[in-house]
């Protein structure tokens, strides 16, 4: 059964980073978290077990998927990056958040704001 | 890092054995540009996210709602053959009626198809089809047994029932579907509960229960969370 983006949003703030971090190219699970850390301008950070228990839900849900590592003769050091369900969902996320800002007080403070 | 690798164990195996060795080079790494600050976290971690983690793979839950059923279901039952009836029939009432309730739920589900992609080829995971066949081969010959012994038409309802229940724990056996086998077998598990003074049904009854629910748990819960 094909799955849509509504079906999984919204999505929990650590899942919605992870996938974030994910959405441009593949990543190692440390390098998530210095893209999360980096996109959130230091106020999120995530220690391995954050990353690790949440990339294993996206995983499960379809929205990552794992590629080949930076270093082929290293199996440990695993890649992830968003699947074509992963973006879609990543984008109906963003729409999502900016829709509900846009309709929000803080919208109508910043009128120039476009979704 | 031995400590880390240690305390590591707070994480479901499953856990470990796909990301343990990556969240160790991640922490060698981290622990490298951050320096200790990264202790910090990764341990508030083991307090707050492992035990999640654990939650969500389910082994507490699973045998804790399924404990609770069946102490619901083997309490109830016990009740009413030692207190409420004068004979066995009053516990067979509510048990025939629940189970033909689990028995319904076992058709609902494989005809939605619901986990029809799930086989123990792959999980590994069929001992306790053991007792629950046993218990089926039980319920059959039982029935068969008592209308040899005394061919009245009471004992041919009963045998009828008995092969009714004893088929349905071997059908949920063979069914492809296993989230309706397992309901199946639950099903057919039911009404051997209140014969606590044979002792040995009611025991494989429980086991087989217990091991049927958690399985359906298990896989409900596999529906991703994301």
């Amino acid at each position: 059964m094909r799955r849509e983006p509504e079906d999984v949003t919204p999505l929990p703030s650590a899942s919605f980073h992870v996938l974030l971090a994910l959405v441009d190219r593949p990543r190692h699970g440390y390098a998530v978290m210095q893209e999360v850390e980096r996109l959130s301008d230091g106020a999120v950070r995530m220690g391995p077990g954050t990353v690790y228990t949440t990339i294993k839900r996206l995983l499960d849900g379809g929205l990552i998927e794992e590629v080949q590592g930076p270093d082929p003769a290293d199996p440990r050091r695993r890649s992830y990056r968003a699947t074509a369900l992963g973006e879609r969902v990543c984008r109906a996320e963003v729409h999502r958040l900016a829709g509900l800002i846009q309709r929000s007080v803080l919208g109508r403070l910043a009128p120039g704001f476009e979704v | 890092m031995r400590l880390y690798r240690f305390l590591m164990l707070a994480y479901p195996r499953s856990f470990r054995d796909r990301f343990g060795e990556e969240m160790l080079l991640d922490l060698e790494e981290a622990r490298r540009e951050m320096g200790p600050r990264i202790w910090t976290r990764t341990l508030t971690e083991l307090v707050t996210v492992a035990p999640r983690a654990r939650w969500e793979e389910g082994m507490v839950k699973t045998k804790l709602i399924a404990g609770v059923f069946l102490l619901l279901i083997a309490g109830g039952g016990t009740m009413l053959v030692t207190g409420l009836g004068p004979d066995i029939r009053s516990a067979f009432v509510p048990l025939l009626i629940l189970a033909g309730l689990v028995a319904l739920m076992g058709i609902a589900a494989a005809t939605s198809r619901a986990g029809a992609e799930r086989t123990y080829a792959v999980e590994g995971r069929r001992w306790w089809w053991i007792p629950a066949g046993l218990l089926g081969l039980l319920q059959v010959a039982m029935g068969v047994g008592q209308f040899i012994d005394d061919p009245s038409s009471s004992n041919l309802g009963a045998l009828v029932l008995f092969v009714l229940f004893g088929g349905l724990i071997l059908g949920g056996m063979s069914v492809q579907n296993r989230v309706a086998g397992n309901w199946m077998i639950a099903a057919g598990a039911l009404p051997m509960l209140p014969f606590v003074w044979m002792v040995g049904p009611p025991v494989l009854a429980l086991v087989t229960i217990v091991m049927a629910v958690s399985d359906n748990l298990r896989a409900a819960r596999r529906a991703p969370a994301i």
